[in-house]
């Protein structure tokens, strides 16, 4: 299949394409999926580029193994996915606890010229530090539904938990992010500036 | 939203809300394109995994026992084949003495022991039919 004839194929068929040699069809899976499991890998391991890179490119490997035995119709590949990255991600951090927190708390920054910009690092800094301090599968459930968006049924099937269980994760885990945001408020801007969105 | 307002102390709930809905809308504005080096690096686990997912599989060699055991019908017929076949031999070597009585006048052959001539009919044997009909 010609490489831009597979911008409106599924990621189902995709893969399923690839699995039987069509190797055009990894590279088009490959630039969709990797910025959405990279995002969320950030957002799960606290910002930590490094990891969150070999997460992404574990949680793909894993993906190109599955592809001679995945049966179109029984899971979105997105769901597979994300289920693979969150388990990743909270193995990697339990390694990390056992080594030094600390080295993740602060994302490192670059040079930005702009305040608005300046200003959005230090609020996702913000985020990604009170995300770290929430119990692993609130912080899963959080980010799954409020940065990634996704409905609770498919949190859910991710998270394999009941949708009950997700919505009591990321209430419990909103309130917790207030809290701890709410002390930071003056020094993120929140008194006197533009919305952001 | 409630930007651009001074915020009172404790700020209000709905003015936590607000911030978090922005914090996260920030997170979601957030683009994170993969470096390069990333892209290399899970094409290249692509194209290793592939090689083999994409392959033929190869053709099995089968040994000349084993295709000769399923053209028969596998090990059940092997094994009435071989009963008999032994059944066979022991019978050619060694038969009972019913049997041997049978063959004797069937073909009207009598004991080698005799001095007689041995009359072998086989070849008659339609016209031996024909003559006892009659």
């Amino acid at each position: 299949m010609p490489f831009d004839a597979m911008n409106d194929t599924s990621d189902e068929a995709l893969l399923v394409l690839y699995g039987n040699g069509d190797n055009a069809a990894a590279k088009a899976l490959a630039l969709r999926l990797t910025p959405k499991i990279l995002g969320l890998a950030l957002r799960l391991l606290g910002g930590d580029r490094a990891e969150a890179e070999d997460v992404a490119q574990d949680a793909m490997l894993r993906l190109w193994k599955q592809a001679g035995e995945w049966r179109q119709g029984e899971a979105k590949v997105t769901t597979w996915l994300y289920r693979v990255v969150s388990n990743l991600c909270i193995d990697r951090r339990r390694k990390m606890r056992s080594s030094s927190i600390d080295e993740i708390a602060e994302p490192t920054d670059g040079a930005p010229s702009a305040l608005a910009v300046m200003q959005n690092k230090a609020r996702l800094s913000a985020l990604d530090m009170a995300l770290q301090t929430l119990p692993d599968r609130q912080r899963e459930a959080v980010v799954l539904r409020h940065i990634e968006e996704l409905a609770n049924p498919e949190i859910a099937e991710i998270m394999n938990i009941g949708v009950e269980a997700v919505e009591s994760l990321t209430a419990r885990g909103k309130r917790a992010l207030k809290i701890a945001l709410t002390r930071r408020k003056n020094e993120l801007g929140y008194e006197d500036d533009e919305p952001n969105a | 939203m409630n930007w651009g307002m001074k915020m009172t102390n404790p700020m209000p709930e709905k003015d936590n809300d607000a911030m978090l809905d922005d914090l996260f809308a920030v997170a979601r504005a957030e683009t994170v394109p993969p470096g390069d080096d990333l892209m290399r690096r899970i094409m290249a686990d692509a194209m290793e995994q592939g090689a083999g997912a994409g392959m033929p599989a190869p053709v099995q060699q089968i040994p000349w026992l084993t295709s000769i055991k399923e053209m028969i019908g596998g090990w059940t017929a092997v094994g009435g084949l071989a009963t008999a076949t032994a059944t066979g031999l022991w019978m050619g070597i060694s038969p009972p003495a019913a049997v041997e009585d049978f063959t004797a006048s069937y073909y009207l052959t009598v004991s080698a022991d005799s001095n007689e001539a041995t009359i072998d009919s086989l070849l008659g044997f339609d016209t031996l039919i024909l003559e006892e009909d009659a």
